[in-house]
């Protein structure tokens, strides 16, 4: 969903992350210990301030508007204050927030940016705080808010998301290949992709990204043991890697994804310059604005292989003056009416709740557009088996460790087990839960 | 633009450093900008010698402007342009001027930009003062610790930025400045390398000159006015610029500093664009065109500044 | 001659000490404490004490970063510091049209970064406009692919690099060629001087404190690189990471809620000794020079 540059993205917190830790002495400890039930029936009054990650704007400001609206007129004794962080350096402004004791007392936090906040006891457990939530959303988002070793539950399910293929149905023709019987198992795929590098001397590659964590996950290889430790160098994760070296030879690869970031692949489809990538759903939006050419012949298929679910999250901060009104909201934000009117604006995702996710027909309901449409489709049937493939242990570090050396092994200078053996080396080394 | 400085054909030595040789060049006659055979004007370029340079300058030109002319292009598109199209279309096919209204609407630019220009030139006026000040002393007096100073400044610069940031913004928050424009301006009210840069400037002033206002009794202060000021004008104006744009380019700091959305600054705001679900390099090419705006204008009316300095440096000599 | 005061320089300094110690200084030295901890960003950490020193000793990465960093220094600096010469002089005389030109000549110093990364990535792309001529111009059989080569990326990050900075330092060396007197240019070509001998004889000793100021400036700005490699190789360095610089090594390593600060810091702390050596050696060969404005 976000095509953004990882320049800025790429969050600084480093040092500045340094001078903070050296200050807060008390953080730590495993969770919210010893925390209690926060009644929200009583009478609700006070400020509650509500932070979102990059939704103000034309589309969604008009929504929070009024769902902050609606909410103090339910209490007419809360102000709700609406924050929005802008889409980089939002994991600095976590940060600083956390560490200066300035955490908005509800916050939109994925799994992964939650996880450290939960040791440091920033959030509430939720499940502790109402025990009657757990059965109100999809089990398998509510589970991304728990993690090992941890008693409780740091997040309301928000928006779920997973992806698709998007095919370059005129590339494909112009070197001789049809989108009528598109590859659906990664051998097929991976076959095609040589056929189609060597058919079009590497002008136009069908392959747009290395393999991913996800890639291997998806195709059953463990990522973690019950300890925690990474286990991910087997000799099928290795030969995954073996195939793309090979494609790579082919030219079913461009060179410029050995050193794609996330979004790079979506970014050179739209510049017309791969024949496949894999994106959200709200590509075909994407596409509409930035390569109106290439949308004329766009084809979108089920991803190949397990489908990815991305997790968004309301969390509520330990910190909070105000928990039991900031419960409130955060309860009110993700409950089943508010969540399907907002992923009506937010396309292609899925409410976080039971109820919300099981009439997927209504969502797109009010979309004219057919392959905004028919993605929407394909989205709502992957999501039914859709579940997370990298586990929160899995951090930005090792993520760019392991492409660095993954890009080696495809360019040849190492052998796929040798690449993956230093990734699993490194992620082992660096290991955050502890 | 403007021919003044072209060629006062005489000088007088004699005129003191601290005054500006009023009206030196403001003659302004007809003349060829290209020396003739037999003039004696050695300051004017020969004819070849003037093509050459305009070749040389229109080459420079063509690989210096190549990103800006596609921003400008991409700014114009429209939603039927492609806008990542390889090798890139330059001439849009759908122009139109919309994207700079919409961008405003969007945001609000012209409040947020107005905030960058409070920071910025706020940040402009110490930094030039207060750079004045430590490069004179650096640079031209004498004193015991000087080393020990211009050891801690040349080391401050050796730091990556974004080692600074969160610790900062502890130190702002502790000074009750967080979320606030002064909050935002305060970190950035003097650099190390703007000192340095003047102290280089304030050394190239020669020694008897500034003797010679202590033996007829100048305060230190009218030194710093009379003579020094005068002479550092020039690079006081590189560091103007610098400053102005490394503040006015701060991304990171003011939102860290910065959470009420009615005080961002024009980079903050501008974020907003690149947003989650919706991104319109349109809309973004459209908001750093009128970013520039101002950067472009303090420069062209700055950069007089660094030539006027040619002219005094003439009567100098 | 005694002057002023004796805390007349002092008063006249403070400010700048001050911000400098408190806004610089001081997050450095807590830099220097945290390198010898396991800190992350929310947990203040245990101390390991050198620890962090062995882990980097032993580092692949820290020997590209390292490595990477050392050529810029040494590629950029005389490149920075004479072509923004040449450029201001090309530029210094007043002629129609000349305002738009420095104005131009600036343009780099002030385009978006981003923007910038898009265009360059075009040029050197492995189908990019350079490859395309090199291949017809029969230099190369088939495209070479710049971005993803360590020392491919390492040219065009210079490249980049000189072209950002042109601009920038070409600012300084305006505002320093206002000392070099005309008379001296003028005597000198009486004299018969060509170009040549009153550039080294007469434009270069008078811009000579700029000079050494300037390859300051960029030899630390270059041991600092950052931007133009992090937005060439999105980030990631390069292939096995071999073109990092140490800055992209330390935030690789640091960034985010999981940043492994205890190590990054050690890092800074390596980056700052390490920018010591370039800047000791351009101080050094500079001794001499303390006077030069009596030259002019």
């Amino acid at each position: 969903m976000k095509h953004s540059t990882r320049i800025t993205t790429a969050a600084t917190g480093l040092l500045a992350a340094a001078a903070l830790a050296g200050c807060t002495g008390t953080a730590g400890g495993a969770g919210a210990t010893g925390q209690e039930d926060i009644d929200t029936t009583g009478e609700l009054s006070g400020t509650v301030s509500f932070q979102t990650w990059s939704l103000k704007n034309e589309t969604f400001t008009p929504y929070f508007e009024d769902l902050i609206d609606r909410f103090e007129s339910e209490h007419p004794d809360v102000t709700v204050e609406w924050l929005d962080q802008p889409g980089d350096g939002y994991q600095d402004k976590i940060l600083s927030q956390a560490n200066s004791g300035t955490l908005p007392d509800v916050l939109n936090l994925p799994p992964d940016i939650a996880y450290p906040l939960v040791t440091a006891g920033k959030l509430i457990d939720l499940d502790a705080a109402d025990p009657t939530l757990a059965e109100t959303y999809v089990p398998g988002a509510w589970e991304a808010y728990t993690y090992p070793g941890v008693e409780g539950v740091f997040g309301l399910p928000w928006y779920l998301g997973t992806d698709l293929g998007w095919w370059n149905g005129s590339a494909l023709e112009k070197y001789g290949f049809s989108t009528d019987d598109l590859p659906t198992t990664d051998e097929d795929f991976l076959a095609l992709a040589v056929e189609m590098g060597k058919a079009s001397d590497g002008r136009m590659p069908l392959l747009s990204a290395m393999p991913t964590i996800d890639q291997f996950a998806s195709n059953d290889i463990e990522i973690l043991d019950d300890q925690g430790e990474f286990v991910f160098n087997t000799p099928e994760a290795a030969a995954i890697v073996d195939d793309y070296a090979e494609a790579y030879a082919a030219g079913a690869l461009p060179p410029e994804a050995l050193t794609g970031d996330y979004g790079g692949n979506a970014d050179m489809f739209k510049q017309g310059k791969v024949a496949y990538t894999t994106a959200g759903s709200g590509f075909a939006g994407d596409l509409a604005s930035d390569a109106p050419t290439i949308r004329e012949s766009v084809v979108p298929e089920a991803r190949i292989g397990a489908a990815p679910l991305f997790v968004q999250g309301i969390n509520v901060s330990n910190d909070s003056d105000n928990k039991a009104a900031a419960l409130a909201f955060a309860e009110f934000v993700t409950n089943t009416e508010n969540q399907v009117e907002f992923v009506q604006l937010a396309l292609g995702f899925m409410p976080g709740t039971v109820d919300g996710s099981a009439d997927a027909e209504a969502l797109s309901a009010s979309v004219d557009d057919p392959l905004q449409k028919q993605a929407m489709e394909i989205v709502s049937e992957a999501m039914t088996d859709a579940r997370i493939l990298t586990p929160f242990q899995w951090t930005d570090a090792m993520k760019t460790f392991m492409d660095q050396q993954l890009a080696l092994a495809i360019k040849g200078d190492l052998s796929g087990q040798e690449a993956l053996d230093k990734a699993v080396e490194y992620a082992n080394a660096n290991r955050i839960e502890q | 633009m403007t021919t003044t400085d072209l060629a006062p054909s005489t000088q007088s030595p004699a005129t003191p450093p601290g005054r500006r040789p009023q009206q030196a060049g403001r003659r302004r006659h007809r003349e060829p900008l290209y020396r003739r055979k037999g003039s004696g004007d050695f300051t004017k370029p020969s004819l070849p010698g003037l093509v050459t340079r305009y070749g040389l300058l229109a080459f420079v030109t063509v690989i210096v402007v190549g990103p800006l002319v596609w921003q400008l292009s991409t700014s114009f598109k429209g939603p039927l342009d492609d806008i990542y199209s390889f090798p890139p279309a330059i001439v849009p096919t759908d122009p139109t001027a919309e994207n700079y209204v919409r961008v405003t609407d969007f945001i609000p630019v012209y409040r947020y930009a107005w905030h960058s220009l409070l920071v910025s030139v706020a940040t402009v006026l110490s930094n030039v003062v207060l750079s004045v000040f430590a490069g004179y002393a650096l640079g031209a007096m004498r004193f015991r610790g000087k080393i020990v100073v211009m050891g801690v400044l040349l080391s401050t610069m050796l730091l990556p930025g974004e080692v600074t940031v969160t610790s900062n913004f502890l130190t702002i928050r502790n000074l009750g400045l967080a979320d606030s424009l002064v909050g935002v301006y305060l970190p950035g009210a003097i650099g190390a390398m703007n000192v340095l840069l003047i102290a280089t400037a304030c050394r190239m002033i020669p020694h008897e000159v500034l003797d010679a206002a202590i033996v007829d009794g100048a305060t230190t202060w009218q030194r710093i006015r009379h003579i020094v000021w005068p002479n550092v004008k020039g690079m006081a104006s590189v560091v103007a610029i610098f400053a102005f744009i490394g503040a006015w380019d701060d991304f990171l700091w003011p939102l860290i500093v910065l959470n009420d959305p009615s005080k961002y600054t024009l980079t903050v705001g501008m974020a907003y664009l690149n947003g989650n679900f919706q991104a319109d390099p349109r809309l973004i090419a459209a908001g750093t065109m009128i970013a520039l705006v101002p950067i472009v204008v303090l420069f062209s009316s700055l950069q007089r500044f660094f030539f006027r300095g040619v002219a005094e440096g003439a009567v100098k000599g | 001659m005694r002057s002023h005061r004796w805390f007349t320089p002092w008063l006249l300094v403070a400010p700048a000490v001050v911000w400098v110690v408190v806004f610089a200084l001081w997050p450095f030295l807590n830099t220097v404490g945290l390198s010898f901890t396991d800190a992350r960003p929310l947990s203040p950490g245990a101390f390991v004490g050198l620890d962090n020193y062995r882990r980097m000793a032993d580092d692949d990465l820290f020997g590209y970063a390292l490595t990477t960093s050392l050529v810029y220094v040494v590629v950029c600096v005389p490149l920075l510091t004479v072509l923004p010469l040449l450029l201001a002089l090309l530029v210094e005389k007043t002629l129609p049209g000349i305002t738009f030109f420095r104005t131009t000549f600036y343009f780099p110093v002030i385009a978006s970064v981003v923007v910038v990364a898009l265009i360059w990535t075009w040029l050197f792309d492995s189908r990019g406009v350079v490859n395309q001529a090199l291949e017809w111009l029969g230099v190369i059989d088939s495209p070479f692919p710049f971005l993803v080569d360590r020392w491919g990326l390492l040219f065009v990050a210079i490249l980049l690099t000189v072209w950002k900075g042109l601009g920038y330092y070409m600012v300084v060396y305006l505002a320093a060629l206002g000392n070099v007197g005309r008379e001296l240019h003028e005597a000198a070509m009486l004299d018969g001087a060509g170009a040549v001998r009153r550039f080294r004889s007469v434009t270069i000793p008078g811009v000579r404190t700029a000079m050494l100021l300037i390859s300051v400036l960029v030899a630390v700005a270059a041991m600092r690189v950052f931007t133009e490699l992090e937005v060439l190789s999105n980030g990631t360095g390069g292939p096995g990471g071999q073109s990092l610089s140490l800055v992209m090594l330390i935030r690789q390593v640091g960034q985010g809620l999981n940043g492994d600060i205890g190590y990054a810091s050690t890092l800074s702390v390596a980056l700052f000794l390490l920018t010591l050596v370039p800047l000791g050696a351009i101080a050094f060969m500079n001794r001499e020079r303390k006077t030069s404005g009596a030259a002019a």
